[in-house]
């Protein structure tokens, strides 16, 4: 469904990527795990189409199409969805009323009928309920004086809400307290789907003792160093990233699946 | 019949006739400079208040009482400056008796290497050349009218010149005394600042009076801060109540440099206070703080002009006023954004209280913008205490005069805490509690 | 030597001399002189004044419009006033001078015969964008000119109304018509808020406005409706010095609506309309007004001058006057509606969204001067530029000396879009009394990328997306707007702000 093939990006004259593999089939999860400047968000922010990077070389398939070619709307009509680390507030603009100009923008792409305020509203309570989002929330503007639990959560309602193909989960678990964090993962495990697959960036293997993922995959220096199941995340948890280093700095296959 | 004309041409006909007294008078360039000078403060005369820039300062009075330009020498006991010395802070001094040096009161220690100290007559006298990058070659803001009589007169005051990398080992303390002596005498320092790239150095300029009379000062300071260069300004006004206090600094910034003023203005009928600064250079940054205290009939005005010119440059202002009596305090804070200086920081603010039925307040911050990528803000205020705060501090057993005192000094003590020199902000605290005091329901600061 | 320097002023003539291209303004004054003479004297149905201003303009408008002689009298003061002043110096506009000689002071009001007979024969741009508006289909056809009698049955309409507000004891109706049926009314009141001398373009319009509209609300009425809600058609033709008097008695409430979300037709570069608002005790008067006069093009070309004097006098104890304007159109705007708060524990608010694109220019803010007890009032400004356009807040908040426990507070946002466009904030602060509390706070910050990235991350498009961010930034305004108006008003924002970005 996605596959990255020797992704090189830069920002400025700095290159950050440096030839990135990696495969994920659907229903997958994998968790991307790496120390602060390994290209992980970096990385999620080319999937989703922000602006100020550069591909250098490489290419990146979504279910078979170019996706570098999409504009970021474009590629959210298309079922992908990146969940923020720092999801950005926007003053005045209702929460419920920017779910549903999302939510349209993509049927009416679609060539499905808009959804109406009534269908919409019913929708909506029943995914907040799903993630534990407090209704109240629904009502105020985008993320504006959210705590930051509540804003990470209201990124796991939107991702409920739009239902998308791709999440990428962009350090989803940080300035999260425990609670805060079992909350979240709760809400990704319950929209787990053999169609859905996800991407979990994330520097903590904390996270993922809630949501397993299938893959994990070791970024440092924007290259996929490492990748193996469920266990590497522990062993890196044990002897931290520095181990990564002292290891041989051999290129890991790419990430499994094809 | 026309009295501001009449003392506008007064003027200019005394600063002819003393002109061939003056320093370098033989040197013709500075001789054209004088000239210029002194048209263009005969063209502009004294501002009125239908200038924008002088709306809610009025310098009628200033207009109908003519002041010396021609002092002869006033000796001065060196124990009448010992009040206005700060025994705990080590430093430079130069002392100016109507805005002419007095060498026998100041006192220079050995400066480093690279670091130029002295009066302005000296080098005018001698090095007139070194005055260039300040007069010569830039373009001076001559249509204001004060800066254009300071100007014409060019006299004396201080000339610090930092090669690049040095230190002003201590600080600099730039003492001024006006004394009128049977006349109405005028003081009109200039100094000049250049700090190379990478020096730093610590600046207290203060004003003073000895005796009760009518003095005139005009005081003009250009700075200049090269690369990397960082300089902390201290101002203290304490002239007598009778006194009239102009003032105009104006700052130049190259890239990574920074410039922090604090400014402190108690004493004067009328005192205003101008700071020009211009950010020339990525990473420059200026912090403007500011803090001024009016009671009687005083009136204290501080006008900051910040421009942004390039991009990546950070402001941030400060300025708070406490009035009592008949007093006004006026704020007038511009930052000015360039269509290039993207990426700027600014933010302002200024905040008052009023503690008298008759005291004024006029604040007027601005934000003149013309690039987007920016992140400015201003906000001002002007009221009074917070009654929640009297009524918690009365709560815990302090009676209301003492919470009043208490909180007015806290109010103040916020500017006083943000000074790096704190032997100064310790006796600056003591000089603000003791005006305080003496206000009506604050006798218990004493 | 013979050519004229017009290639650079704007022309404001509405009806140039035919065949006549005047060599300097001496002569043209001269012509004008002539012409007046003959003009007036002889020919009283001309229904069409040349060009010029003079007494006699002023005698002839008076005339025509048969009004008492405390009214000409008025008039002829604020014109001998005017001529005593200068223009004003436009501190951040860059304006032409306007040549006032060439103006025509007087027009009857148009038989609509050179309109188009039908929607059919309107411009279907125009159309398009009513329908972007939102607008009534009722009321498009009235807006693009067509001839009305030729549409709709909203005279009927109208007079329904007219008849319900009759029985509250409720004037509402054309200055004009004031002038002749309530002389008392108007001797009392008009230019009571706003003196002849009070500015330059007020002494102008006080001399030669032509007509506008008067409300007058009885003790204790609270008037049913919004007011010009259904009349704003009738109202758009009023020209271009308008005049406005509302006087609310003691104990009344009425909101009243000016403008019109939709592009109008108008040939007049200059506006210069004055509006003055009563509150008596414990009244309220509610006013609205969406201004989209033509901005001119994306060059800078054409467009009104729109130089409004606004002002609301809250004379009694607990009067209530506030103001909400939605300022997209004119080429340049000039206006701050003001509050002066006379009596007790009186409030005013100014709420305010100004567009800019392209080139406008808007200088906008108000005055809130505090001179009762008690007295509070609230400023919400909001200013978007875009393009290379110039984006001016101006308040004044004054506190005087009797204005015990007065509080103000004011928030000034700007949001800029683009490179090129300016956002200027210049308060003034005057406080005379110790427990009186002002406060100010401004900020100014463009459209995030972030924001945008983040919508857009959500499948919105940009341009949906910044409409959206950009009606959220203006959203406490838009909540003091009536609620049909306001959803045209968030429409016209987006609308005004099209291709702005990207």
């Amino acid at each position: 469904m996605l596959k990255i093939n020797n992704l090189h990006v830069r920002v400025g004259e700095k290159t950050i990527l440096n030839g990135i593999d990696l495969a994920v089939k659907p229903g997958e999860v994998h968790a991307i795990m790496g120390p602060n400047g390994s290209g992980k968000s970096t990385l999620s922010h080319v999937l989703a189409g922000r602006e100020g990077y550069e591909v250098i070389e490489g290419e990146v398939l979504y279910q078979g199409n170019n996706l570098l070619d999409l504009s970021p709307e474009a590629r959210a009509h298309a079922g992908l969805f990146l969940g923020f680390q720092y999801p950005v507030e926007i003053p005045g603009v209702n929460n419920m009323y920017f779910l549903k100009a999302a939510i349209n923008a993509r049927r009416v792409v679609q060539g499905r009928n808009e959804l109406d305020a009534f269908d919409f509203i019913q929708m909506a309570k029943t995914k907040a309920k799903l993630v534990g989002l407090d209704e109240s929330l629904l009502q105020r503007s985008v993320n504006e004086g959210f705590s930051g639990g509540e804003k990470k959560r209201n990124e796991i309602f939107q991702m409920a809400v739009l239902e998308p193909i791709l999440a990428i989960l962009d350090e989803t678990d940080s300035g999260l307290d425990i609670d805060a964090l079992r909350i979240v993962a709760e809400g990704v495990n319950a929209l787990r789907d053999p169609e859905r697959s996800v991407i979990l960036v994330t520097h903590y293997q904390r996270l993922l003792d809630y949501i397993v993922p299938d893959y994990v995959h070791v970024l440092s220096e924007g290259r996929i160093v490492r990748s193996g199941g469920r266990e590497l995340a522990l062993t890196l948890e044990e002897k931290g990233y520095g181990w990564l280093k002292e290891k041989s700095p051999h290129i890991a296959p790419a990430g499994p699946g094809a | 019949m026309n009295t501001a004309a009449d003392m506008v041409d007064r003027y200019c006909r005394e600063l002819a006739s003393i002109a061939p007294t003056l320093p370098a008078a033989e040197v013709p360039w500075i001789q054209q400079i004088r000239n210029k000078a002194r048209d263009d403060f005969a063209r502009l005369g004294f501002p009125t208040r239908l200038q924008e820039a002088w709306h809610y300062t009025n310098v009628g009075a200033l207009q109908r009482r003519f002041f010396e330009l021609a002092n002869s020498g006033i000796s001065v006991d060196p124990n009448a400056i010992e009040p206005f010395l700060y025994p705990d802070i080590d430093s430079h001094r130069l002392v100016f008796i109507n805005g002419i040096h007095a060498p026998e009161l100041s006192e220079i220690g050995t400066l480093p290497d690279g670091v130029i100290l002295e009066n302005l007559a000296t080098t005018l006298a001698q090095t007139p050349e070194q005055l260039e990058p300040f007069i010569g070659g830039r373009k001076l803001p001559l249509e204001h009218a004060f800066n254009a009589l300071n100007t014409a007169l060019l006299r004396d005051g201080t000339c610090l010149h930092l090669a690049p990398n040095t230190q002003l080992d201590k600080p600099l303390h730039l003492l001024f005394l006006s004394a009128g002596e049977g006349q109405e005498s005028c003081s009109q320092p200039r100094n000049l600042i250049l700090a190379g790239a990478g020096s730093q150095a610590v600046v207290l300029e203060s004003y003073h009076s000895l005796g009760e009379a009518a003095c005139f000062t005009n005081s003009c300071s250009d700075i200049i801060l090269e690369a990397d260069a960082q300089l902390h300004h201290y101002k203290l006004q304490e002239e007598n109540r009778h006194s009239y206090h102009i003032a105009n600094l104006q700052v130049q910034q190259n890239s990574g440099s920074h410039f922090e003023s604090h400014l402190l203005s108690l004493g004067a009928a009328l005192a205003r206070h101008e700071l020009h600064v211009d950010l020339n250079g990525e990473g420059a940054h200026c912090t403007l703080n500011g803090l001024y205290l009016g009671n009687g009939r005083q009136h204290a005005d501080c006008h900051t002009q910040v421009r942004h010119i390039h991009p990546g440059t950070d402001s941030h202002q400060a300025y708070k006023g406490i009035l009592d009596g008949r007093a006004r305090g006026v704020f007038n804070g511009r930052v000015y954004v360039h269509p290039q200086a993207q990426q700027t920081n600014a933010e302002q603010s200024n905040h008052n209280l009023l503690l008298s039925a008759n005291a004024e307040a006029d604040t007027k911050p601005e934000l003149e913008i013309y690039a987007d990528d920016v992140r400015c803000s201003h906000g001002a205020t002007v009221g009074q205490l917070d009654e929640d705060m009297i009524f918690y501090l009365r709560s815990r057993g302090l009676p209301e005069d003492a919470a009043r005192g208490l909180l007015t000094l806290g109010f103040a003590r916020e500017l006083l805490d943000r000074m790096p020199l704190k032997p100064l902000s310790v006796q600056l605290e003591q000089k603000i509690t003791d005006i305080l005091s003496q206000s009506d329901g604050m006798k218990s600061l004493k | 030597m013979t050519e004229t320097n017009s290639s650079k002023s704007p022309s404001l003539a509405t009806a140039p001399i035919p065949g006549q291209a005047p060599s300097s303004t001496e002569e043209l004054n001269t012509h004008l002189r002539k012409d007046y003479e003959h003009g007036f004297t002889t020919d009283v149905e001309s229904d069409t004044l040349p060009p010029g201003l003079n007494e006699d303009v002023i005698r002839h408008i008076s005339r025509m419009k048969n009004e008492p002689d405390f009214l000409l009298e008025w008039r002829l003061d604020a014109y001998r006033h005017w001529l005593t002043q200068r223009a004003p110096n436009w501190a951040k506009l860059n304006i032409d001078p306007i040549d006032y000689q060439a103006i025509s002071y007087y027009s009857a009001p148009k038989t609509e015969k050179d309109g188009p007979k039908s929607l059919d024969e309107v411009d279907p741009k125009l159309l398009e964008t009513y329908e972007k508006l939102g607008i009534p289909l009722a009321e498009r056809a009235a807006l693009a000119g067509v001839a009305v009698d030729a549409v709709f049955d909203s005279v009927s309409v109208a007079t329904t109304f007219k008849d319900k507000l009759a029985k509250e004891g409720i004037i509402f109706c054309s200055f004009s018509e004031a002038v002749q049926k309530h002389p008392e009314l108007i001797k009392r009141y008009l230019g009571s808020v706003v003196p002849t001398t009070d500015n330059y373009f007020a002494s102008l319009n006080s001399a030669v406005f032509t007509d506008g509209s008067f409300v007058f609300i009885p003790k204790g009425v609270r008037c049913p409706m919004e007011l010009s809600t259904y009349f704003r058609i009738n109202a758009a033709n009023t020209g271009q010095f308008e005049r406005t008097l509302i006087i609310a008695e003691a104990g009344s409430y009425v909101s009243y609506l000016e403008g019109c979300t939709a592009p109008q037709r108008d040939e007049n570069q200059l506006h210069a309309a004055v509006v003055e608002l009563i509150a008596l005790e414990d009244s309220e008067i509610k006013y609205s007004t969406v201004q989209n006069w033509y901005p001119g093009d994306e060059n800078g070309v054409g467009g009104i001058y729109n130089f409004v004097t606004k002002r609301g006098d809250c004379r009694g104890d607990h009067s209530k006057i506030s103001w909400t304007q939605v300022e997209t159109g004119s080429a340049i705007t000039w206006k701050y509606p003001s509050c002066l708060l006379r009596g007790d524990n009186s409030i005013g608010e100014f709420h305010s969204i100004a567009v800019t694109n392209h080139h406008q220019q808007a200088d906008t803010g108000t005055k809130m001067i505090h001179l009762g007890k008690n007295t509070r009032s609230t400023i919400v400004s909001k200013g978007i530029s875009a393009g290379q356009a110039q984006n001016i807040y101006r308040g004044l908040v004054h506190m005087g000396k009797n204005a015990s426990a007065s509080r103000n507070h004011t928030r000034c946002d700007s949001l800029l879009m683009g490179d090129r466009c300016g956002a200027h904030t210049y308060p003034y602060m005057e406080v005379k009394n110790p427990s009186a509390r002002v406060e100010h706070e401004a900020t100014t910050s463009r459209i995030g990328e972030d924001q945008l990235f983040y919508c857009r991350q959500r499948g919105i498009s940009e341009e949906d997306a910044v409409s959206m961010i950009v009606n959220g930034f203006c959203k406490e305004v838009f909540r003091e707007l009536p609620m049909e108006f306001a959803v045209e008003a968030q429409n016209l924002l987006a609308l005004s702000l099209e291709g702005s970005i990207g």
